[in-house]
């Protein structure tokens, strides 16, 4: 976008050229005036057709670089996205035709003005997100890309006052290692959430569309078992419980596919409420205490005093308990020892669950929270597994803002630590490696 | 106090599971009302008047929710006890269930018949 070269003045060469003929004229011997004359003629001819020459090429610069800003201000508004470009205080100092459109902004009303004034972005419950927590703040902090990220939904809020859900994305702009400024782009995704809207519909018609006959087989298992329809003998109350071992098994399989295909979808909800725990630790213990008691495992739970009342999601806090709690009391053999502890720590609480068991083998450390795996030996010892559980404990701790890991050598036991942070995370943001360098043309 | 000649309605859609506890409840004593959609069991239980209703959630023509509310409006229907019985998975209807007065909420794949009676027993002796 430079300015055009301004083509040399020829005409004051000519003029230059008139008083060297008066200076020529003066000089006395004919002969070598002649000659300087035809020699300065000369000259004056190459010098004229050299800043013709230069005036053609610049005149190609000039429409060239007039082709190159049409081009590049035809691909800015051509995007699809909303373009925005702020200085290293957030003002903005460009912004596309796209962007002028969603926004309900013309350029000439909001260049020159904070970012963060002009387009307030909120929340689903329609609360503003404030200055420093803004992606463009976040990617300044940070000096690195950052995304939205679903199922946190933002919205940026319009002149007129309605808004729109976006998907956005901004990289910090640095010169020479110092933050310059952002450029923010940014979508409308309100297809897209309705999209979202009929993969959540489909999943919780399939639970209930899977569920029902299994409920059915239960209820009716229940309607025998309870013997008012006549006697039944030992063997065939042990069919019986068979049937419904293998039902409770398809049940819980059904919640693990769906809990799998909600966190593929991208369309599993984090609800964050007061979370107790320790309630949570021993619905899920009383679970499986007849396990805990067939095995004879020795259990032993060590709380923190101080464990405060945390703000999460307790579905899914529940959930990898259970899956946890399970793995350790299935993959130990018969009176083995397990325990769990609950610690309060600065910024989360941990759990940490041990058991005593079959442990997983080094070479297979690396794929555990991967889909479907399931370590040699545990489907050896064990023929009844999903090869969901771990990955969905993965995912339901990175979706509460926690981290999960393990130690564990084979025959000597497995650890698992979770962590879960005592709030969830104010912004839901995906951070990436790779800033944006600006060099500028010399 | 004993349960028996006490009035049940049952309003699901599944043949299967409306008859599997209409058994159980007639067996202790109940006299029980099947309704297989909220339209009917709106109707029956408006006209039947029972002391409790079972209810599922997801049916053709009215779901369970729009039944509770249309139930809540009328005189008698504002404090009947009614318990869900259904096989959403997700406690995404709980909060709105709380707010119209439901007295209990019971998910299929956790609770069976014997579940059931035990609640509907424990409400109707509170």
């Amino acid at each position: 976008m430079a300015r055009p070269h301004k083509p040399l003045p020829g005409g004051q060469e000519r003029r230059k050229n008139k008083d060297l003929r008066t200076i020529l004229l003066s000089i006395p011997n004919t002969s070598l005036r002649r000659k300087l004359g035809l020699q300065l003629g000369q000259y004056t001819r190459d010098l004229e057709e050299k800043i013709a020459e230069r005036n053609r090429e610049l005149e190609i610069a000039n429409a060239k670089l007039a082709q190159e800003k049409a081009e590049e201000e035809a691909l800015l508004s051509s995007i699809g996205e909303g373009i925005v470009a702020t200085d290293q205080e957030g003002i903005i100092i460009m912004i596309n035709h796209r962007a002028e459109k969603m926004l309900g902004w013309k350029a000439k009303e909001i260049i020159g003005k904070s970012y963060f004034d002009i387009v307030p972005m909120e929340d689903e419950q329609g609360n503003t997100v404030s200055r420093e927590n803004r992606l463009v703040s976040l990617a300044f902090a940070s000096r690195k890309i950052v995304s939205t990220m679903l199922p946190v939904r933002y919205y940026y809020v319009r002149k007129d006052r309605t808004r729109f859900p976006i998907g956005s994305t901004v990289s910090p702009v640095l010169l020479k290692g110092k933050i310059i400024g952002a450029v923010a782009l940014f979508r409308d995704v309100t297809i897209g959430k309705d999209i979202d809207r009929a993969k959540t519909d489909f999943v919780s018609l399939a639970s209930h569309q899977l569920r029902t006959p299994l409920s059915i087989i239960s209820l009716y298992c229940e309607l025998i078992l309870s013997q008012a329809d006549g006697q039944l003998n030992r063997t065939q109350k042990q069919y019986l419980k068979e049937v419904r071992v293998a039902n409770k098994r398809m049940s819980e399989l059904i919640t693990a596919l769906l809990n799998v295909t909600r966190i593929d979808m991208g369309t599993l909800a984090v609800e964050s409420k007061p979370t107790n725990l320790i309630a949570l630790a021993t619905s899920v213990i009383k679970e499986i205490q007849p396990e805990l008691t067939r095995k004879n495992h020795a259990f032993t739970r060590t709380y923190d005093e101080k464990l405060p009342i945390i703000f999460s999601d307790p579905r899914l806090v529940r959930n990898v308990l259970q899956n946890l709690l399970s793995n350790a009391v299935k993959y130990t053999p018969k009176r083995g020892s397990l325990q769990l502890a609950l610690k309060r720590r600065k910024e989360d609480v941990m759990i940490s669950i041990q058991d005593s068991g079959i442990g997983i083998p080094k070479n297979q450390h690396s794929k555990v929270f991967t889909k479907l795996f399931r370590a040699d030996n545990a489907q050896e010892k064990e023929a009844d597994g999903t090869g969901l559980g771990l990955y969905i404990v993965k995912s339901f701790v990175e979706q509460l803002g926690g981290k999960v890991w393990f130690k564990s050598k084979e025959n000597k036991g497995a650890a698992f630590f979770v962590t879960i942070p005592l709030e969830p995370k104010v912004h839901n943001v995906l951070v990436q490696d790779q800033p944006v360098k600006y060099f500028p043309s010399s | 106090m004993s349960t028996a000649f006490q009035k049940v309605l049952v309003v699901e859609d599944e043949h299967a599971i409306r008859r599997a506890l209409s058994i159980v409840f007639q067996r202790e004593g109940f006299e029980v009302l099947e309704a297989k959609n909220g339209e009917e069991g709106l109707d029956i239980a408006l006209r039947g008047r029972p002391h409790i209703i079972i209810l599922d959630l997801v049916m053709p023509k009215m779901d369970g929710l729009t039944m509770v509310r249309k139930i809540r409006k009328d005189p008698w229907g504002k404090t009947v006890p009614i318990i869900i019985y259904s096989n959403l998975s997700r406690n995404e209807k709980i909060a709105e269930a709380r707010e119209l007065g439901i007295t209990d909420f019971l998910s299929k794949t956790d609770f069976g018949l014997r579940d059931v009676l035990e609640r509907v027993q424990q409400h109707l002796q509170a």
